[in-house]
């Protein structure tokens, strides 16, 4: 288990990249580990755990799309497929120097916009909160959040670039 | 809409249904842009990450207004119900497992319910080093170097938390993300080797490049600093984080503040109640005891000449007493914490006291202010205790320019028992091995050098 540990951050990530929220993540990853650990027998080595955690990891998830799709607009099933497919490259040591990298890059922005980048995962209705807090409408605030985005996700390609990655 | 746009709001849940179809066919034309997207939902797992880390330390350090409680509270829950989990599962199928091995020890010892052999394997908990020098080897092949006394929790093969003192970490390429946290926040290491310091009476940590290249991250802001030049230093405090050059560093001894120590100078002593000093009091050690009648108490009381000293610019004080060995009573009488008392003398009838003093002339706490107080526990027998704090400041500043007297007494008393309970022995100016009182005052600098 002790590798589950180790490559959580991967596997959630990957459940990330087919599921729409992180509640529905949160829930499909916590069934996934109860899966593997009824299922560890069938794992021969350690260095196969990766793999076989992601098929876990990527039933579940896909079982968890139906419902979601009733609660927001989703990509395709195939492109999500496709999707995860291109997420399986993913390693651990890519994500964490995506990780170190946009912590840097966040450390560019000031309190609030930080604030701001972090508000759709801190409470639900955060964004709104805060709109209300500067007596913006929460549609400017979402729109301003889609630049600090931008600027966050540009600041992290140049990094990332450095980086060889 | 540019793209990047696009899957923004796809991943923060603000897409329209028009969005979504946009987004799938640029995604279907275009794979570099499915590259993309993979690299924006590992910014956003990341981004998650801090803000659940900031919604745990506000939570626990109740230091930001919560106004939706409940959400901060699952998430909580969330992250507390996920490590259970992994707790659980561990348990279940590997009984124990190691973190770290501790390789070896110089003269150590140890308070701590891991092994403390060399060789022996530890699991997650705390490690107290009480005095010596100890080497822990990760399974990674990082390795730290815990200089006593160090209060250390070990959470994982590629995490632990330096709660108190000094640690040099060394790590290889092959565990390159080793992550040393602190109360205050954590550093990252990219292969280096590094030195830590936490002080948790102040509440900071200063963490030193020596090779390499680490991260220091703040708890609080989130905010990162990167090292890669050797010998510089991030102090991180509870409200922020910066930078030190060489000549301010913690290391060595600081160019903007001075530390001034002043001892007694041999004005220190300890009365009894029966006054048979030549029999029961021992110059060179300051002795402490309380017990239930009161007939074998012991305190003690030491003076610290100010005459010379300016305070204006003094940032802080501190009161240092070593504890020796005692040769007095037994430790099982004590009960398991011990707790003293420092009092300044106001009442100038007593301030002229003589070394040889008797109980009824010499300064008592009656006589003063309490300061301060601290703890021993019963099973130490060496180390370096005392108070720091504004109330010995101010008191000092309020006698500028004359000697001071400071009174220690123990607070506790005893348990049931047999026979004497053990008198507390902090050494004197005389003493052959240990430093006498100390009073460390820090000065800030008037001049630039």
């Amino acid at each position: 288990m002790r590798q589950f540990v180790r490559h959580e951050p991967v596997l959630r990530a990957y459940a990330r990249t087919l599921l729409p929220d992180w509640n529905v993540v949160d829930d499909a990853l916590q069934e996934a580990s109860v899966t593997m650990w009824e299922k560890r027998s069938d794992l021969e080595s350690a260095s196969g755990f990766l793999p076989w955690a992601k098929v876990v990891v990527r039933f579940k998830c896909l079982s968890a799309i139906a419902a979601a799709r009733r609660s927001r607009p989703l990509l395709t099933d195939e492109m999500l497929q496709q999707l995860a497919d291109e997420a399986d490259a993913l390693q651990l040591e890519e994500l964490a120097s995506i990780r170190s990298a946009h912590s840097k890059c966040l450390g560019k922005f000031n309190a609030a916009h930080q604030e701001l980048i972090l508000a759709p995962y801190s409470e639900s209705g955060r964004v709104q909160q805060l709109a209300g807090q500067c007596g913006k409408s929460a549609h400017a605030l979402y729109k301003l959040l889609g630049r600090l985005r931008d600027k966050l996700a540009d600041c992290m390609r140049g990094l990332l670039q450095v980086e060889g990655l | 809409m540019e793209p990047q746009s696009l899957i923004h709001r796809y991943l923060i849940g603000t897409a329209t249904e028009d969005d979504v179809q946009k987004l799938e066919i640029l995604l279907l034309k275009h794979p570099e842009l499915r590259r993309e997207f993979v690299t924006a939902v590992a910014t956003d797992t990341g981004l998650r990450d801090i803000a659940l880390e900031r919604a745990v330390n506000s939570a626990t350090n109740a230091r930001f207004p919560r106004t939706n409680r409940f959400r901060t509270w699952s998430m909580v829950g969330v992250v507390a119900a996920t490590v259970l989990l992994f707790l659980v599962l561990r348990t279940a199928i590997q009984p124990i497992e190691n973190v770290a091995m501790l390789v070896s020890s110089e003269n150590a010892s140890w308070e701590s319910v891991l092994p403390t052999v060399p060789g022996s394997q530890l699991t997650p908990g705390i490690l107290r080093l009480k005095s010596g020098i100890a080497t822990l080897r990760f399974p990674t092949g990082a390795e730290m170097i815990l200089e006593a006394p160090v209060h250390l929790e070990l959470i994982s093969a590629m995490r632990c938390r330096l709660l108190d003192g000094v640690a040099l970490v060394e790590v290889p390429e092959a565990a390159i993300g080793f992550v040393v946290e602190t109360p205050s926040g954590y550093a990252v290491d990219y292969g280096t080797r590094f030195a830590v310091r936490v002080d948790s009476t102040r509440g900071d940590s200063v963490f030193e490049l020596i090779e390499g290249e680490i991260g220091v991250h703040h708890s609080a802001t989130g905010e990162e600093i990167r090292l890669k030049e050797p010998h510089k230093e991030v102090t991180v405090s509870t409200e922020s984080m910066h930078i030190r050059t060489e000549e301010d560093s913690a290391f060595v001894p600081s160019a903007n503040t001075e530390l001034v120590r002043i001892g007694t100078a041999g004005r220190s002593t300890s009365v009894l109640p029966n006054n048979k000093r030549h029999k029961f009091i021992d110059s060179e050690v300051l002795s402490v005891r309380k017990t239930e009648n009161g007939k074998w108490d012991y305190r003690s009381f030491f003076e610290f000449d100010l005459t010379d000293v300016e305070l204006k610019d003094v940032l802080s004080a501190r009161l240092r007493l070593n504890l020796v060995p005692s040769r007095r009573g037994l430790v099982s009488r004590l009960s398991l914490i011990n707790r003293f008392g420092v009092y300044g003398l106001t009442n100038p009838e007593k301030a002229d006291w003589s070394v040889d003093a008797t109980w009824e002339d010499s300064p008592s706490p009656e006589d003063g202010v309490l300061l301060g107080t601290f703890e021993i526990e019963r099973s130490a027998q060496r180390g370096s205790f005392g108070i720091a704090n504004d109330q010995l400041l101010e008191f000092l500043k309020n006698n500028s320019g004359k000697p001071v007297t400071l009174t220690l007494v123990r607070l506790t008393t005893q348990i049931e028992g047999k026979g004497p309970v053990l008198a507390h022995m902090f050494a004197s100016d005389s003493h052959p091995e240990a430093v006498g009182p100390l009073l460390e005052l820090t000065v800030k600098q008037s001049t630039e050098r």
